[in-house]
């Protein structure tokens, strides 16, 4: 069993060795690890669907929460349907509906179709947004605009649910008074472990080439992890380590074979994947760690998983050597699980991304909390994030939030913590290892978080 | 110019804010390129007008100023007329013209500056033709020939009303007559002024057959009429020099205002203002200048739904009209919907809900009375919406809904009239008169302007406005309207679209300018342009300058005649891809030039005989290539040339204000206008060669072509003459094509400057060869450039050295109905290639990736799509036909969905056995797509890309060269043959054992498929969703005419495959 092959030795002060190793910490109790995500597994998978089901359910289910919400707070609100607005001229009502946000340069495929003859490439933007954008309701048959200083139009996205209080001044304009998101339910208050132990999250490993700089640092960041370097005291803290979590995009961009897609066949018929030789490697990285700690592994937007959210896991078969331990956890993205009692959402970053390509929010923190205040986790999907056709739910409803929520493959490690619906959650911004060759661990017990990198370079501390 | 407290001055250029707004000015532009095609959301949101009760008082005209009501005529009265027609009734007391029996009243309606509607009753003007006079016919005559015509005339009616005074006046005249030259001599003529306008066929019948007896004389030969068929209105507008919507000012004190209540002051019809004037009153303003504006004039543009039964086109006697939306311009005076049954509120629009079909067809009725539009428009409402309505209304009895016209007691009937014209062929219409508004339907006039793969409002707006619109299936429209208010309001979203989308059209294409300058420039009513030919155009300038120079247009007899003259040939094309810059010299409207430098016309041509009777010596006349004779100018100068030089000195002035006018608006007018009048002028020649025109005249035809053929042959050998190496240039020039006008020259420099230098030179060279104003201009280079064959070629179009202004390409599959979209995208990607990109090798590679693309079975479907319309029922058609017998096979399969008569039919060529014949390889995609049935690939390849691929491919490598390379390569070697219907092995294990080592790699290569595949999947469901403006609502457009319409289907079953070939693999665990 992994954990035993980390028995410490018999006698810790013999020898100058510095390799000393410690019994790796294992938690308490068998509920300490749930793995909570049911909800974003697909099984029988039907594409004969459309969308109108998720966004019907959505606004149906968030409709229920506003109007109890609303009874609470706004006694006195009105709520009718934009077919009843011509009722209330000139009276401020209120009304519960899906944003929609017209967004000139938003990505159109009829335009990318006629584009694909030309010889142009379509402008590649970092944003879709521009002032033009447009803030549209939609209650479950109309669309009205949205207008005043109290609609931040930068700061919404398409597919969030909410209840606006306005005043119809011109015909098709709602002038907005004040805008209420549904509220989810405040965390329980978490048990504090007794004993100290770590989570450690990576994401953005990218890996593609067998020549990359990042690969030695990995392998060093998987040495430090199940012991293998670092000093004693270092050494003794890692054992503390109870779970590696790979928030996606293990495998590189370039390993996804759109462009051999476009090829005729007759030059690609005998053609493998390209992510062969990244998938090879990453088992490799994979049955060092799962020797010797859980692991569990979400995938991302470069992994070889399905496209759209929520992704499946990746499917064991990819990783002959790993697939034999039992510490190897493919999940799903989102993923959302409990640790110890802890509750922890997380995603791969295609979420945050998308909200801010397509909104003025800038930090996956500031994407991440508002978020837990829309009270839905995938606003934009489907609208500008692929998704699911679900018939019959929108699991990216959240219901309570957690207590600790990240967001991978971001440009820089960043925590936070926010108050929402009552309780505290903390977020966290994980960099992509590629580009920052640094993994963060959480401190369980605290709930802090700490930036640990790696540089497998000539001045590596280790080395001297 | 009158001043009065009521009257408006045409607004000047000093104040443009005052200007009609005629829908386009380009601040109006901004949403038309818009990216995101959210129809519906402009239509909610766009919208201007405050509330709801306010948009319905906006309904009606501005009143006029209550003081007018009475008979005061102090003040002038200026309108611009818009329609122009005639009806007969009681002659006015005070008025000229016959005073007892039925006379013929004018009728002008328009519009004021301000917007009130003005019908004016015009009195006095009586019809009247020519004859030309017997030998020996003097004054004393008249008196005779009067009343024996008369009484000819008399006898011949039948009916009691006829007046008793049937002729009303008989003049001599000295006039000549057009045809032919006649030695500058004039005839004596009679002119015979009838009381109303169907008498005179009538009595040039009698004439023609010699039945009238005269007591004075005796004819030994049938009198031959002249000028007897010429449409009564358009004499009425020639005498009176009104052309098509040019303004009218009615003098102080000329005329009356009706009060509604005297015996001559009734009112009949629904204008705000009812005038009467004598014809010799009023003035006519040429359309110039402050002239040229265009008053505000209310365009409504509506669309109806019908609840049709499963699997039968509506039909009027049985299917309801459910809704009928209206649209208005200027905007937003209307925007409104009548609807069956409950409807749902539409913000920004008016939702008139209707208890009853009657109540529904009753009151839109009312409410176009109460708009009171000048023009009506839509799409296909000639033929469908109209009729339609109005059969509908008679099954219902729905009394007075066909008074949709301006005058009071006049009923719209639907009749059919066929229209045959050379330049559209035979098209049959349905006619519905509509008294006083112009009706344009926007399909007519795209069908007649424009050359289009489809013509469905779908298509048309995806061409012109970049926009999708949603398609309901008709068989979807009665269960939306069998749901509840919110399934109705669904619906009328979509009737106000297609209400909507053909006022942006008009707007977009500048119809209504365009139209209105070429009624103004030829001088027919607006309403001609939609309704008439080409001829009536011509016609009408043609008299107008004939009776400046008192000659007569004969009243010819169309005969069908079978003379072939030759037309206009080419220089045999040197094949090839050029990649040296090709000069292209082209003479400037060259068959007006020609007649006007040679004086070819009616009036100067000489007839077998005429040399020695007018005694023409040889310097005085030319003989033309074709061997006809045509005097001088210096004899006498042809009508024809004359009014060529005026429409094209008016085009050049037209130019030439454009280029100095900087109101936008007023461009438009110009540029409209400039337009009109070349179209003009080349169609004269035209009018020469009808056969079956009013005054074909094969001479001037024949002789025309004749000397343009001439021309591009002196053109050819001058230039090669003098460009050559032995007179001291670099290359010798060789004129590798040559077509009706125009010649190309590669004088053998390799760059566009130069090329451009020695263009120009050229044509001011070859042009001094030439009567004037024969013109050779330079216009353009093309390089490079692939010659096909004749009217086959593309090239990069440069008009300036340093950057093309586009890629031109003629009379090559890109836009051909009859094709199905790959081949027009192939030959569009493969010439940009070739000429932009200027890698052939690239081209070639390209072509090939396509046809492996083909091969193997990934084309999209839509690519594949050929459609064909439903015109006739099997039995109709002689020859089996593939898009007939799928319609029958569908069917069968499913009556309700299935293609009816008039429906288009999409269909592929799927794979058959050996033998199959055509016909019975055709298949509805969605079938195809369901049930995986293979495409016939080879056949899209033989059949369809083979030869347009080797036509371009061919000058380029040489022809066995192209055909082996592209048809016999590696790329058509690897096929993916697409069984039918293979059920998936049901081993639960994905590989076999043997695989078993490949099982990551093999489930990477799937995954990567499926995650492409998803992607696609929700961008192409959400554009929908986009598109329809709706996310909450599922999305039922079948627009087939969409590029994503099969893709998105095609989408689903590739991922429920692939799905299953994944799950083979184990649903992936924790």
């Amino acid at each position: 069993m992994p954990g035993q092959l980390l028995s410490p030795p018999d006698d810790v002060a013999t020898g100058d060795r510095t390799e000393v190793k410690y019994r790796r910490y294992h938690p308490t109790g068998s509920c300490s690890y749930v793995n909570q995500s049911q909800a974003f597994r697909l099984s029988g998978r039907d594409f004969q669907r459309q969308y109108f089901h998720i966004y019907s359910h959505r606004l149906q289910a968030m409709r229920a929460r506003l109007e109890r919400q609303l009874a609470q707070s706004h006694p006195q609100a009105r709520v009718i349907s934009l077919s009843e607005l011509s009722g209330h001229k000139q009276q401020e009502v209120t009304l519960i509906g899906t944003l929609y946000k017209h967004q000139e340069l938003k990505p159109n495929i009829l335009q990318d179709l006629s584009e694909d003859n030309g010889l142009l490439p379509p402008p590649v933007h970092t944003k879709y947004i521009s002032p033009e954008d447009d803030l549209i309701l939609e209650d479950n048959l109309q669309r009205i605009r949205l207008r005043g200083s109290h609609i931040n139009v930068a700061r919404l996205v398409t597919g969030v649910v909410c209840a606006v209080w306005g005043t119809e001044k011109e015909s098709g304009k709602l002038e907005v008074n004040d805008i209420v998101f549904p509220s989810g339910v405040a965390a329980v208050p978490r048990p504090i472990p007794e004993h100290t132990s770590y989570v450690v999250f990576v994401s953005g490993l990218e890996l593609a080439d067998p020549q990359g700089a990042s690969l030695s640092a990995f392998q060093l960041a998987v040495d430090w992890i199940i012991g293998e370097a670092g000093e004693m005291d270092e050494q003794k803290d890692n054992a503390q380590i109870q779970r590696v979590i790979i928030a996606g995009n293990s495998l590189d961009e370039s390993t996804k074979d759109r462009a051999e897609m476009a090829k005729a066949k007759y030059l690609t018929k005998d053609v493998a994947a390209s992510s062969i030789d990244a998938i090879k490697q990453l088992d490799d990285f994979l049955v060092q760690l799962a020797g010797s700690v859980d692991v569990d592994i979400m995938p991302g937007a470069f992994d070889p998983a399905n496209q759209t959210l929520p992704q499946q896991p990746l499917h064991k078969c990819l990783f002959p050597a790993t697939n034999v331990y039992s510490t190897l956890h493919c999940v799903t993205n989102p993923y959302q699980f409990e640790l110890e009692g802890t509750e922890c959402l997380g995603l791969s970053g295609q979420i945050t991304d998308d909200i801010i390509r397509n909104s003025e929010l800038d930090s996956p923190l500031d994407v991440m909390e508002s978020l837990l205040r829309w009270s839905h986790l995938a606003p934009t999907s489907p609208d500008t994030l692929g998704c699911f056709p679900y018939a019959k739910n929108d699991p990216f409803i959240l219901e309570k939030s957690p207590h600790v929520m990240f967001s991978g493959n971001q440009n820089l490690f960043e925590s936070r913590v926010v108050d929402v619906n009552g309780s505290p959650v903390h977020l966290l911004s994980i960099p992509r290892f590629k580009t920052s060759h640094s993994v963060v661990a959480m401190n369980l017990k605290s709930l802090t978080f700490e930036e640990i990198h790696f540089d497998a370079s000539l001045t590596c501390p280790w080395l001297k | 110019m009158p001043k009065g407290k009521y009257q408006v001055q045409p607004p000047t250029a000093a104040t443009p804010g005052k200007r009609p707004k005629l829908k386009g000015q380009p601040e109006d532009d901004e949403t038309v390129a818009g990216s995101e095609p959210d129809l519906a959301m402009e239509l909610d949101l766009e919208s201007e007008p405050a509330l709801t009760e306010d948009v319905t008082q906006a309904w009606p005209r501005p009143a006029w100023p209550a003081q007018l009501s009475g008979a005061r005529t102090e003040s002038a009265l200026v309108f611009q007329q818009i329609e122009i027609d005639h009806y007969l009734g009681h002659s006015m007391p005070g008025m000229p013209g016959a005073q007892s029996g039925q006379v013929p009243i004018m009728r002008m309606y328009g519009v004021t500056q301000e917007g009130h509607s003005v019908c004016a009753h015009v009195h006095g003007f009586h019809p009247y033709f020519f004859v030309l006079a017997p030998p020996g016919f003097t004054k004393n005559n008249l008196g005779d020939f009067r009343l024996s015509l008369n009484r000819a005339v008399q006898e011949d009616s039948k009916s009691k009303d006829t007046p008793k005074d049937c002729v009303l006046n008989v003049e001599l005249m000295m006039k000549s007559t057009i045809y032919g030259f006649q030695g500058n001599k004039m005839s004596q003529f009679l002119k015979i002024t009838m009381a109303v306008p169907r008498m005179i066929a009538a009595a040039k019948r009698l004439l023609d057959r010699n039945e009238v007896k005269f007591q004075s004389f005796n004819l030994s030969s049938p009198l031959s009429a002249f000028e007897a068929n010429i449409d009564f209105e358009i004499r009425f507008m020639a005498d009176t020099k009104v052309v098509g919507c040019n303004w009218i000012e009615f003098p102080a004190g000329k005329y009356k205002i009706r009060d509604g209540k005297s015996l001559f002051g009734k009112f009949m019809s629904r204008c705000q203002m009812e005038v009467d004037i004598a014809w010799d009153d009023f003035i006519s303003h040429a359309p110039d200048g402050d002239w040229s504006d265009v008053a505000p004039f209310r365009i409504m543009s509506f669309d109806i739904e019908c609840a049709g039964r499963k699997g039968i086109f509506p039909e009027p006697e049985k299917d309801p009209v459910i809704q009928i939306a209206s649209m208005g311009d200027p905007e937003p005076f209307i925007r409104n919907v009548f609807t069956l049954n409950t409807c749902g509120e539409i913000v920004g629009s008016v939702v008139i809900s209707c208890k009853t079909e009657t109540e529904l067809l009753d009151r839109w009725a009312d409410f176009v009375r109460q708009v009171d539009p000048d023009i009506l428009t839509g799409y296909n409402i000639n033929n469908f919406d109209f009729p339609y309505l109005l059969n509908r209304a008679k099954h219902l009895n729905v009394r007075n809904f066909n008074l949709l016209g301006r005058v009071i007691d006049v009923k719209s009937v639907v009749k059919d009239s066929i229209l045959q014209s050379k330049q559209m062929g035979r098209r049959e219409n349905k006619v519905i008169n509509i008294d006083g508004r112009v009706q344009l339907d926007l399909l007519l006039i795209l069908v007649r302007d424009y050359k289009l793969r489809s013509y469905t409002l779908n298509a048309v707006s995806y061409h012109f406005l970049q926009e999708q619109k949603e398609d309901v299936h008709h068989s979807v429209i009665t269960d939306l309207q069998n749901g509840n208010a919110q399934t109705r309001r669904r619906l009328a979203v979509y009737c106000l679209k297609d209400a909507y989308l053909p006022l942006r059209l008009l707007e977009k294409l500048m119809c209504v300018i365009n139209y209105m300058e070429m009624a103004r420039v030829t001088g027919v009513p607006l309403s001609y342009l939609q309704t008439r030919g080409q001829q009536i155009k011509v016609i009408s300038q043609l008299i107008r300058k004939t009776m400046e120079v008192d000659v007569l247009i004969p009243t010819y007899q169309s005969q069908q005649g079978d003379d072939n003259f030759e037309g206009a040939t080419v220089i045999e094309p040197k094949r090839g891809y050029y990649d040296k810059p090709i000069a292209t010299l082209d003479f400037s409207s060259l068959y007006p030039s020609i007649m006007m430098a040679h004086n070819l016309c009616y009036t100067t041509l000489l007839q077998p005989g005429a040399i020695d009777k007018y005694n023409i010596t040889p310097e005085q006349y030319v003989k033309t290539p074709s061997g006809n004779f045509f005097v001088k100018s210096s004899v006498r100068k042809g009508l024809l040339p004359e009014i060529l030089e005026s429409l094209l000195g008016a085009r050049k002035k037209a130019k030439a204000d454009l280029k100095k006018e900087t109101d936008p608006f007023r461009k438009k007018v110009l540029d409209g206008r400039q337009l009109a009048l070349k179209i003009s002028a080349n169609s004269v020649y035209g009018f020469t060669g009808a056969q079956v025109g009013k005054l074909p005249c094969l001479e001037i035809s024949q002789s025309v072509t004749a000397f343009g053929r001439m021309m591009i042959e002196q053109t050819k050998n001058e230039v090669e003459a003098k460009y050559t190496m032995a007179n001291g240039y670099k290359f010798d020039a060789d004129v590798i094509y040559g077509d009706t006008d125009s010649v190309m020259v590669k004088f053998g420099v390799d760059n566009v400057k130069d090329a451009m230098a020695l263009g120009e030179e050229a044509a001011a060279f070859v042009s001094q060869k030439f009567i004037s104003p024969i013109k050779l201009e330079f216009e353009k280079v093309y390089f490079p450039y692939l010659l096909i064959n004749k009217k086959r070629y593309a090239g990069l179009y440069f008009t300036q050295p340093d950057k093309y202004d586009k890629m031109d390409c003629k009379g090559i599959e890109t836009v051909r109905r009859d094709n199905c979209q790959l081949v027009a995208r192939l030959m569009n990607d493969c010439l940009q290639k070739i000429l932009i990109d200027r890698d052939p090798e690239g081209a070639m590679e390209y072509a090939k990736q396509n046809i492996s693309d083909l091969l193997c079975n990934r084309v999209d479907i839509s690519q594949l799509v050929i459609t064909k319309e439903l015109t006739k029922t099997d039995k109709d058609y002689t020859a089996k036909q593939a898009h007939v017998e799928l319609a029958n096979k569908m069917k069968k399969r499913d009556a309700g969905s299935a293609p009816k008569l008039g429906d288009r039919v999409p269909y592929v060529i799927v794979a058959g056995a050996k033998g199959t014949p055509a016909y019975q390889k055709a298949e509805d995609p969605i079938y195809v797509l369901e049930n995986n049935i293979p495409i016939d690939a080879q056949h899209y390849l033989t059949n369809m890309l083979a030869k347009p691929l080797l036509r371009i491919f061919e000058p380029i490598l040489g022809e066995h060269k192209a055909e082996s390379t592209l048809l016999r390569g590696d790329h058509t070697r690897t096929k993916t043959v697409v069984t039918s219907k293979v059920p998936l092995a049901k081993d639960t294990d994905a590989v076999c054992g043997h695989c078993k080592p490949k099982e990551s790699a093999l489930y990477q290569k799937h995954i990567s498929e499926m995650s492409a595949l998803e992607e696609r999947f929700s961008r192409l469901w959400t554009q929908c969703q986009r598109c329809q403006g709706s996310l909450h609502e599922e999305v039922l457009c079948t627009s087939r005419d969409c590029p994503i319409f099969y893709m998105r289907k095609k989408i689903q079953i590739d991922l429920t495959d692939k799905d299953k070939i994944l799950q083979r693999f184990g649903n992936p665990e924790w």
